[in-house]
């Protein structure tokens, strides 16, 4: 009976699946059974911390599967619509005093969680604006549009929005004391409460992109891709459907940027750099662009894989600094697309089902991404 | 002008009008002032030679290229410089002559995309799946059967469109059309590539959505079946409308047998009944 209904629901049940691993890891984290907690489990080199960084990331990545995996459009700035929502909600919290903001809201518990959908807002309405004349034209404007957006927002991060001084950004060393989320007077935070929060919130997403994806929207985005002619001809509104992918992808990254400003209590403008938005597509690439699943793996592997070469790499090449880094995404970029095209996900799945012949089945949720 | 559109109305009110159609490729006049009219329920043929311009008029039509001169009207409404989605939306659906299904969906899947126009949920509504889109998609994915049932692919529902056969690959193209509902129904080439078999199956399919009320414009090389087909046959050469008229008139128009001389049309085609002429034969 529920084998049944799982099967007939491969994505409620893969979201089920999801949900019951992370609460073992939380719970893990939280009782520490045996005296052992979540790091001892992995030798070391998932740390819950690593795991709230997966679940920020996710968010992010969700979005921009929807957007490159679905409408077909390359995001090169994903990292400014991520930067938005982070220095929106460290500005709106950390720097009130400088808009004029009454101490009394400012310090209120709701106040953080206006300045995140404030950011969504904003970050949702600057996709629109840059999609809607952008995404009417064929070819990869958006890449470049985005490249450039991207580029600008460091700098704007960077140089304190262009105003002289650093009271605003903080310039390179950024903004600090941002303050953790609350509920009324619960506060989200330790870190194994913070875990509970972002994965809800990564999930959530995740449901909502499978929603999309099956759904008239999500068909007509496949339409899309499948033959911009034949969708247009059905009555597709090609630019508008686009224009909805970016819109909901901005909207995610920046909804990740503002938990990611409140994890690390602190934003700086680093993350939000070239080398950011490049890690956003690796991490795409590397997932699968065209399923949403894939998502969490490609943010997974290439954290992890992060956290070995860091240990690993800086002891070879002594001194390895951002430029490094570009260069190993870049070949990691092209083994990808070389060798498993579709991503890890799909890759080892069909790896899986030769293995053991007609009697495994993709994950749940596969069969269903082009 | 429009008095000239208004007295066109009242009278035999034809569904496609075109006037005075140009369209250029640089020096290249791949239609010509091309005028002619489509009546409401009738299935035309659009003939020529290759490069005759016949392509190039549907896509002056769906809205693909703008045209350089002239106009189109469906039902009085002025076409030209409209994007393709908005004339699908006013009633035009088509096929092309280079296959376009949707190879990456299931051949249910590009049948509810062709149910595009007859479904609205939004995406909002579709995140949260509200009752209202779970009903709607519900209903889509029944009426997306039915018409897959038409093209004769229900067994063949869940396959993904790429790995249907060429045949099956151009049935599920014209359905997906119907599927729209469309009131003009434009078909470049439906019969090439396929078998003789599959040619008689095809026939049945257009004069069936001919009896539908559904308006078809047709495009193909295949003499015996478009001549077993349509109510009229316009003649296209360099862009310009060579002859237009029955199927006899045409044929034995002088200028027709004089481009073709009398090779492909043979007048012995149209005595003897093909089996793709079908019921329509005589
Ligand atoms: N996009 C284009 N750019 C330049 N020339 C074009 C374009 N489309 C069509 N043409 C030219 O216009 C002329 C008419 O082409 P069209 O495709 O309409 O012919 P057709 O009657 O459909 O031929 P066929 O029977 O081969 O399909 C040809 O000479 C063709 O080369
Ligand atoms: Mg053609």
């Amino acid at each position: 009976m529920l084998r049944r209904a799982l099967a007939r629901y491969p994505n409620t049940a893969a979201c089920l699946g999801m949900a019951l691993g992370l609460l073992i890891l939380g719970w893990i984290e939280i009782v520490q059974p045996g005296g052992f907690d979540f790091s001892d489990i992995t030798g070391g080199l998932v740390t819950l911390d690593t795991m709230v960084r997966i679940g920020i990331l996710s968010i992010v990545l969700v979005g921009l599967n929807l957007l490159m995996g679905y409408a077909g459009q390359i995001s090169l700035g994903q990292a400014a619509f991520y930067g938005m929502g982070a220095y929106a909600s460290a500005i709106l919290t950390a720097r009130y005093s400088l808009l004029g903001i009454p101490v009394a809201i400012a310090q209120s518990w709701w106040w953080p969680w206006l300045a995140i959908l404030f950011g969504m807002i904003a970050a949702g309405g600057l996709a629109y604006l840059i999609g809607r004349p952008i995404l009417n034209l064929r070819g990869h404007y958006l890449a470049m549009a985005t490249l450039g957006l991207g580029i600008m927002f460091y700098i704007l991060f960077r140089e304190n929005l262009g105003v002289p001084g650093d009271h605003i950004t903080g310039a390179f060393d950024g903004i600090t004391a941002v303050p953790r989320l609350r509920i009324g007077g619960f506060d989200l935070w330790p870190i194994s409460r913070y875990y509970f929060v972002v994965w809800t919130v990564a999930l959530i997403c995740l449901t909502l992109a499978l929603n999309i994806v099956n759904s008239r929207t999500g068909r007509a985005l496949r339409a899309i891709h499948g033959s911009e002619r034949a969708s247009q001809a059905a009555g597709v509104d090609i630019a508008h459907h686009k224009v909805q992918a970016l819109v909901v992808s901005a909207v995610f990254a920046s909804l990740a940027g503002s938990l990611y400003a409140h994890f690390q209590a602190a934003v700086s403008p680093k993350p939000f750099d070239f080398a950011g938005s490049l890690e956003l597509v690796v991490m795409s690439a590397v997932g699968g662009m065209a399923s949403i699943w894939g998502a969490p793996f490609g943010v997974g592997v290439i954290l992890i894989l992060k956290e070995v070469l860091r240990s690993g790499l800086r002891q070879v090449l002594r001194g390895a600094s951002g430029e490094h880094e570009i260069v190993f995404y870049g070949v990691l970029l092209v083994v990808i697309m070389v060798f498993m095209p579709e991503g890890i996900l799909v890759w080892t799945s069909a790896q899986l089902k030769e293995l053991r012949g007609r009697r495994a089945v993709l994950p749940p949720g596969l069969e269903r991404s082009p | 002008m429009s008095s000239h559109r208004s007295q066109a109305q009242e009278t035999a009110r034809p569904l496609l009008r075109v006037e005075q159609l140009s369209k250029s490729f640089g020096g290249l006049m791949a239609v010509n002032r091309l005028s002619f009219e489509v009546e409401q329920g009738q299935v035309v043929g659009l003939v020529g030679p290759n490069g005759a311009g016949k392509t190039t008029v549907f896509n002056l039509i769906s809205g693909y290229y703008a045209p350089s001169g002239g106009e189109i009207y469906l039902d009085g409404v002025a076409l030209a410089g409209l994007e393709p989605f908005r004339i699908a939306a006013l009633g035009v659906a088509r096929t092309f002559q280079s296959l376009q299904v949707f190879g990456n969906m299931t051949a249910l899947e590009n049948i509810m995309v062709g149910r595009h126009l007859h479904s609205r949920a939004g995406l909002l509504a579709a995140a949260l799946r509200l009752p209202s889109m779970r009903r709607e998609e519900m209903r889509v994915r029944q009426d997306a059967r039915r018409y897959l049932e038409r093209a004769g692919l229900s067994d063949r529902a869940d396959e993904l469109a790429c790995n249907l056969s060429f045949g099956e690959q151009r049935r599920l193209e014209i359905c997906r059309a119907l599927a729209a509902e469309p009131r003009l129904l434009l078909l470049d080439e439906p019969g090439a590539g396929l078998t003789q078999e599959e040619k008689v199956r095809l026939a049945e399919l257009i004069l069936q959505i001919q009896q539908d009320g559904v308006t078809v414009l047709l495009v193909e090389h295949d003499v015996d079946l478009v001549m077993g087909l349509v109510d009229r046959v316009l003649v296209l050469e360099y862009g310009e409308l060579l002859a237009a008229g029955t199927p006899e008139e045409v044929q034995r128009h002088p200028k027709v047998i004089e481009a073709y001389l009398g090779t492909q049309w043979d007048a012995a085609t149209l005595d003897a009944p093909t089996p793709a002429a079908g019921p329509k034969g005589g």
